[in-house]
């Protein structure tokens, strides 16, 4: 990713990346590519691993479980957490955890000791009693749609002591639309009830192409198509 | 097919969130507050700053062009109109009335058919306003409709008190038209620009580049609003023209109002004369927005007033029978009113303001005589250099109070703040009646700018509503201020750059 005029809020990120903050929370409307940003922003060469968390999700998702094997035996597998921490064996890699308030009771406990910070983080691996601890260089980056942060539980905002609302989509995501619909993409990102996700330009922008403006803007915006064709003619007279 | 009551359950929002602009404007993406409204006149508003919009949100045609009006007004209008207003180039209403031609006129061109902009209530808008004689409000409202389906309704209202004003608002809308459609037609049109003058982008304080013709066709609609003219003698004919052109049929449009019969009696059956004679309304021009400038900001320093000007309050003192201290014993037996006490009483006073540019010569003498001429007197120039951004004074009060400076400023050489000080010079009069002198050639510039008809209209405006005296040198104004104390007749000069302005906008001669 470039960093040329950057919007404010993703300069902000780029800047706490560059400062060496490893726990970061990015908050904001759908669709402006936070989670792509996590996996892909200054990722350091080990990789970055993803969790979705759900109400049913378990820990084996995060620090890992037994599954059957080939022979009959089971055979232990690593979470994405432990993963994260063990990086490439030598440098740590990059968790990044999606809507972690969702997480349910015992994923959530644990995922806590799993962002916390190095030294006290530590956990003890039940295939084989090794005790294993983040490596060098483990980062976290958690992404929620959560507006306001106060409504984050008190021990993961203890966690990420930096947290940057992420209102437009990210320069680099915007280069694959048509060109005049770039702006429009990036103004309706933040736009509450009326907003236009990034998917749906996409979408519109392939559309309009094979059968126009009009059709395309019935199609994906629905009941919301007159007011967008309007405003684009009154923002292009 | 859609039923009425589909419409109406219908919560079609704009999409202001959309909007492009280039003066900072509605750049972060952040929702818009939208509140429905009813689709009647005054409800809908506009707050760009806020992000704040109340629109008619159901299926219908008339919610629809109401919503484009102010998603337009969203895309070129200012966000705050106060530093437009301060500017004191045209009133706040002018401007607002303004800004709705030309938000009309860009949406209109967007597409949206104005003819439906209509809301039922132009006729007894235009019988109201003819009915109280209000010729400025009407002139106002012209503009206010200009474009859209209702003018000719207003129209009717009017002339059903006033037959003969009907003629000369119908060509003032067609005058606003067609100047709008001059500047649209010009190669790099600046109409919708949101450009700011500066190329700061900050909303709230900068100067758009579009809205300045939106002042230009204000400060037109001010001159017209005016009080009636009163050469009205050779118009006769031409009224009765007029009035065959306008009563009846609200739907006629434009140009094809000839065939109608006259109505032109009003309800005491004197023929109604129209306020403003046709050759003036030809003759009266809005300006060119090029014509515009920008003022530096006033900053006024005292100088160290040292010097005591013997006599410099003009105090004297008169006889009095009312009083403490009995000077004046012996008129106990010679005054039949037995004054015998004192009071005193201040010269008149004035306000004398020199242009400092340039090469003009400024020198203590110069000040002694002023001084001398009009006791009490305040004096001051102004000179500012050519981007006035370094924040130092640029008008210096060199006497006051009766005393004066022996330290005359250097000049900075470039005029600037003309307008400002001379505003500045008016609110400084001891009295009502005190006069205020401004010693200058009428080259009136703002920092870094030619010579601006706008400018110097403004200055023109300011000199005859304060009924400020101008005299081309120091001599000069020394001069008229002996006449004064002499209580001589004075003639007000107007300087050539002042009357071929004039000239230029208004068509006629500036000493008339």
């Amino acid at each position: 990713m470039s960093n040329t005029n950057l919007p404010q809020c993703w300069q902000d990120f780029d800047d706490v990346l560059d400062a060496g903050i490893d726990r970061v929370i990015l908050f904001g409307p759908p669709g402006t590519g936070k989670t792509y940003a996590g996996l892909n922003m200054k990722v350091s060469d080990s990789g970055a691993w993803r969790l979705v968390c759900t109400e049913d999700m378990t820990n084996f998702d995060v620090t890992g479980g037994f599954l059957p094997d080939k022979d009959g035996s089971f055979a232990w597998h690593d979470g994405s957490a432990v993963k994260a921490w063990r990086g490439d064996g030598i440098v740590g890699g990059r968790l990044v955890v999606d809507e972690i308030d969702k997480a349910g009771g015992d994923v959530f406990a644990t995922l806590l000791a799993m962002t916390d910070t190095v030294d006290s983080a530590k956990w003890e691996n039940p295939a084989n009693g090794r005790i294993e601890v983040p490596r060098e260089g483990f980062s976290v980056i958690m992404t929620t749609n959560i507006e306001n942060m106060e409504e984050l539980p008190a021990a993961l905002k203890d966690r990420f002591p930096c947290a940057i609302r992420i209102n437009e989509p990210h320069p680099d995501a915007l280069t694959n639309l048509p060109g005049n619909i770039r702006e429009y993409a990036r103004k309706m990102a933040d736009a509450g009830d009326r907003r236009i996700s990034l998917r749906q330009f996409y979408a519109y922008g392939q559309l309009a192409q094979n059968h126009g403006d009009e059709r395309a803007a019935k199609l994906i915006f629905g009941e919301k198509a007159e007011a967008f064709l309007d405003a684009i003619k009154i923002d292009t007279v | 097919m859609t039923t009425i009551m589909e419409m109406v359950r219908k919560d079609l929002r704009p999409m202001p969130e959309l909007i492009r602009r280039k003066d900072g404007a509605n750049d972060e993406p952040a929702e818009w507050e939208i509140q429905p409204c009813a689709a009647e006149r005054g409800a809908p508003m506009t707050g760009l700053l806020p992000r704040v919009m109340l629109v008619p949100v159901q299926d219908f045609e008339l919610d629809r062009v109401i919503r484009a009006h102010e998603m337009m007004h969203a895309k070129v209008s200012p966000g705050n109109r106060k530093p437009w207003v301060d500017r004191g180039v045209a009133t706040d209403r002018a401007l607002v009335v303004a800004e709705e031609a030309r938000v009309n006129f860009l949406t209109a061109k967007a597409g949206f058919d104005l003819d439906v902009l209509e809301d039922g209530t132009e006729m007894n808008a235009g019988e109201r306003i003819a009915a109280r004689n209000d010729w400025a409000e009407a002139v106002y409202f012209t503009a206010a409709i200009s474009g859209c389906g209702g003018l000719n309704k207003y129209l009717v209202g009017i002339r059903r008190h006033k037959p003969g004003w009907g003629p000369r608002l119908r060509r003032i809308h067609q005058l606003i038209q067609k100047e709008l459609r001059r500047i649209d037609r010009e190669a790099y049109s600046t109409l919708k620009s949101t450009k700011t003058a500066s190329g700061k982008k900050d909303p709230n304080k900068e100067l758009i580049e579009g809205f300045f013709h939106t002042e230009a066709i204000a400060e037109w609609l001010d001159r017209l609003a005016e009080e009636p003219h009163e050469d009205e003698a050779k118009d006769e004919d031409e009224a009765k023209d007029g009035e065959q052109q306008d009563n009846g049929d609200p739907h006629k449009q434009d140009g094809d109002d000839s065939d109608e019969a006259s109505v032109g009696m009003d309800k005491d059956g004197d023929e109604e004369k129209p306020p403003l004679s046709k050759e003036d309304l030809e003759n009266q021009k809005p300006q060119r927005a090029d014509a515009a400038g920008t003022w530096a900001q006033l900053n006024v320093k005292e100088q160290n007033l040292t010097r005591h000007v013997p006599g410099g309050l003009g105090k004297k003192r008169l006889a009095s029978n009312m009083g403490r201290n009995p000077r004046r014993i012996g008129r106990m037996l010679t005054d039949p009113q037995k004054r015998i006490f004192d009071r005193k009483v201040k010269g008149n006073g004035g306000v004398v303001l020199i242009d400092y540019s340039g090469s003009m010569a400024l020198s203590e003498k110069d000040v002694l005589e002023i001084m001398d001429a009009a006791p009490g007197c305040t004096v001051a120039c102004y000179s500012t250099n050519r981007h006035d951004l370094d924040g130092e004074a640029n008008l210096w009060v060199l006497g006051a109070r009766g005393r004066m400076t022996t330290n005359i400023p250097r000049s900075r050489r470039g005029n600037g703040v003309d307008h400002p000080a001379l505003v500045w010079a008016v609110q400084q009069k001891q009295r009502r009646n005190a006069p205020v002198v401004w010693v200058t050639d009428g080259g009136v510039v703002g920092p870094g700018q030619g010579y601006k008809d706008q400018l110097a209209m403004q200055c023109i405006k300011t000199v005859q509503k304060s009924k400020v005296l101008i005299r081309n040198s120091v001599e000069d104004g020394v001069e008229l201020l002996h006449d004064l104390a002499a209580g001589k007749p004075v003639k007000q000069w107007w300087p050539l750059y002042f009357r071929t302005t004039w000239k230029r906008i208004t068509g006629q001669r500036l000493d008339r």
